[in-house]
């Protein structure tokens, strides 16, 4: 539920006692349109093994949503299940692979990514900064265990913490975190472990506490905000409308530092009119506010613990976007036409030992270096490991 | 094998074997489409998913042939090495080494459900840890039908849903039929699972929503390695250990064989030919 201590322990537990898991991934990539060169596009929504998502266009409005390989209808890929007791071990990415025959697609770089969670915007012509929803309060009461009420539908296994202005209810502390386990659109009962969560486990019903009580969601991995960067993308078939606005975040970084904004010099990162399906709408070849595939942050920021504003300074004129908070693992260069990469990430090659915490929701965002049919398909190969 | 010193003495007492295999691509393949290498000819021998129709069946190396990895032992054995080489103009080439675990044959293709059997629980692999399933054509079809299947996931939990698939248009026996280059709803060489599954213990139904003319098979697979051969001619070795980082583990009786993508059309001839040598090691 580790890592390795010595590359003797590595073959130890990879081979002698066969802690490893090994699967082939297909991918499309641009299920909707042929992308132009040099943009960025997620391989969420594409077909292929695993199936397109379903997640990324649908909530609340501005809502934060968690994330996890349990998900319903995340299309995510999957790793083979938790390592750690508790759900809070992880593996390492020992050896990845990414192979493509379809010649419109080469060159092109493969990143792998933990998409941890997300933030839908459908109020795109709102040209203010719009106030995320990451909190809610409630009110507790029995129901098969502790039951907590509130106001917006919250994902299963969302990671919280609470607060209150008097006494929370018995088995709930302070500076803990707790995962949801959904009941209804305002209603969950809660687990004291991602395991318990997955396990149904839930906290008993002992009283209501007393006073205004309030949960907030934490980042389900990684919930310092180290390492994690957001991307923001077109997650349906329907293109975005006309507008090219400047996209901005206020959030708070991994050293729980508030009010740090997307830096403004050179430029904000500028979205693509018309975007289509899957577009991260700051990527491209050409032109003021092209970015790489993630967000900006402000000077001396390692990450994003959580996001509090989204701002598009100028209307699209129609569509949606959604924000999604990542963590990077790894990357792999698809060279030549029909010919493997294959990237070892142990100390043989590239020793980065990619950390794939339990739980980790693993996709693929793509670049290609042509311009790229619809559905053009990508085989990742991944190799995973732990002691 | 808990120690690279461990790899040296198994080599010391004769703990390995070292083998070759031929296999002669007489199969028509298409760029970007998967073939089965297991049935066509040349060494091992064939095998074409012989057994009852719609009945889960075994494979096994001590029955069936497949890529030659040794005895049985009571410890356990590792794939440590494999070459691969062709002459023929089918570079670059994916190959995958799998272990064939159990099949249901000789599926008809017409609309509507079908309730498969099974007389045998996974051979190896028991808990399902990683196991997929290939969708193997077996007679040929016309192309572009649309299937789900219900099967029982890694944790023993029934009634499963893949998504609806569609299948390709090679009429190649041996094609998996899920692999394509650029196609809507095709998955690639494996069925894509229900969301949170990353293993298959057993397939209880097949349901053709659009039909077709043809056979296939639903193949229950352990991926073991996924290599290339980069050139025409060039010979690739892989130390698994060194360049993959693990020593993947071949279980007692495994039948071995391959699947390939080229990246390019071949006309199918005996003398298209994959070229290899795997070596396995093993624990005292």
């Amino acid at each position: 539920m580790a890592g390795f201590t010595s590359k003797d322990n590595e073959i130890d537990n990879m081979s002698a006692q066969g802690k490893v898991f090994q699967n082939l991934y297909t991918k499309q990539f641009n299920p909707t349109a042929a992308a132009v060169a040099n943009e960025w596009h997620t391989l969420f929504r594409g077909g292929g093994y695993p199936q397109a998502d379903a997640i990324f266009d649908t909530g609340t409005n501005l809502q934060f949503q968690s994330l996890c390989d349990q998900t319903t209808n995340a299309g995510c890929m999957q790793h083979g299940g938790n390592v750690g007791a508790a759900g809070d071990g992880f593996k390492v990415l020992t050896a990845g692979m990414a192979v493509t025959a379809a010649a419109t697609v080469v060159p092109a770089t493969l990143v792998l990514i933990d998409v941890l969670a997300w933030i839908r915007v459908t109020s795109v012509t709102t040209t203010t900064a719009q106030s995320v929803v990451l909190s809610n309060t409630f009110t507790a009461s029995s129901s098969s265990g502790l039951l907590l009420t509130f106001a917006n539908d919250w994902q299963s296994f969302t990671k919280v913490r609470f607060t209150t202005t008097g006494t929370l209810p018995t088995g709930l502390s302070l500076n803990t975190d707790y995962w949801l386990v959904r009941v209804s659109a305002t209603t969950a009962r809660v687990a004291t472990s991602f395991a318990n969560a997955i396990a149904g486990t839930v906290i008993a019903f002992t009283d209501a506490g007393s006073g205004t009580h309030t949960l907030t969601c934490r980042l389900p991995r990684s919930s310092d905000g180290s390492q994690v960067n957001a991307i923001i993308f077109n997650p349906q078939a329907t293109a975005l409308g006309a507008g090219t606005p400047g996209l901005s975040l206020g959030y708070t970084n991994s050293a729980s530092v508030a009010s740090r904004a997307t830096p403004t010099t050179p430029s904000l990162p500028i979205g693509k009119t018309a975007a289509t399906n899957s577009h991260i709408l700051y990527t491209g070849a050409t032109g003021a506010g092209k970015f790489g595939c993630f967000m900006p942050l402000q000077g001396g920021d390692a990450g994003i613990q959580s996001i509090q504003t989204i701002q598009n300074n100028a209307t699209y004129t129609s569509g949606m976007y959604t924000v999604a908070l990542v963590r990077k693992l790894a990357s792999i260069p698809v060279q030549v036409l029909g010919q493997a990469v294959y990237m070892d990430f142990t100390s043989n090659m590239y020793p980065t030992y990619p950390k794939i915490e339990d739980g980790a929701a693993i996709y693929g965002i793509l670049k290609s270096g042509v311009a790229t049919p619809a559905l053009s398909a990508i085989d990742i190969d991944l190799n995973f490991g732990w002691s | 094998m808990r120690t690279q010193a461990e790899i040296n003495a198994a080599y010391e007492a004769g703990r390995y074997l070292f083998s070759s295999f031929n296999k002669n691509i007489t199969a028509t393949m298409s760029v970007g489409v998967s073939q089965d290498l297991s049935g066509l000819p040349g060494n091992p021998v064939a095998q074409y998913y012989l057994g009852a129709a719609g009945t889960s069946t075994g494979l096994y190396r001590s029955t069936d042939w497949g890529l030659n990895h040794g005895q049985n032992v009571d410890t356990k054995k590792y794939l440590h090495t494999v070459l691969l080489n062709t002459i023929t103009a089918m570079t670059p080439i994916t190959v995958r080494v799998l272990d064939y675990l159990m099949f249901y044959p000789f599926i008809g293709m017409d609309t509507g459900l079908q309730n498969l059997t099974n007389n045998l629980t996974l051979p190896r692999y028991e808990a399902s840890e990683g196991v997929q399933m290939m969708l193997v054509e077996q007679n040929p079809y016309t192309g572009s039908a649309q299937v789900q299947i219900g099967y029982t996931n890694q944790d023993g939990v029934s009634g499963r849903l893949t998504p609806i698939i569609r299948l390709n248009t090679a009429t190649a026996i041996g094609t998996i039929a899920t692999s394509e280059r650029r196609a809507l709803g095709v998955t690639g060489d494996f069925v894509a699972l229900q969301q949170g599954d990353y293993g298959v213990q057993s397939v209880e139904t097949i349901e053709f929503i659009t039909g077709d003319t043809g056979v296939c098979a639903v193949v229950l697979v352990k991926p073991i390695v996924t290599l290339q051969i980069f050139e025409t001619t060039a010979p690739c070795l892989y130390d698994l250990w060194f360049e993959m980082g693990v020593l993947p583990e071949i279980r007692n009786d495994a039948y071995l064989n391959l699947v390939v993508k080229p990246s390019a059309n071949l006309a199918g001839a005996t003398t298209n030919t994959i070229f290899g040598e795997i070596t396995t090691i093993w624990d005292a």
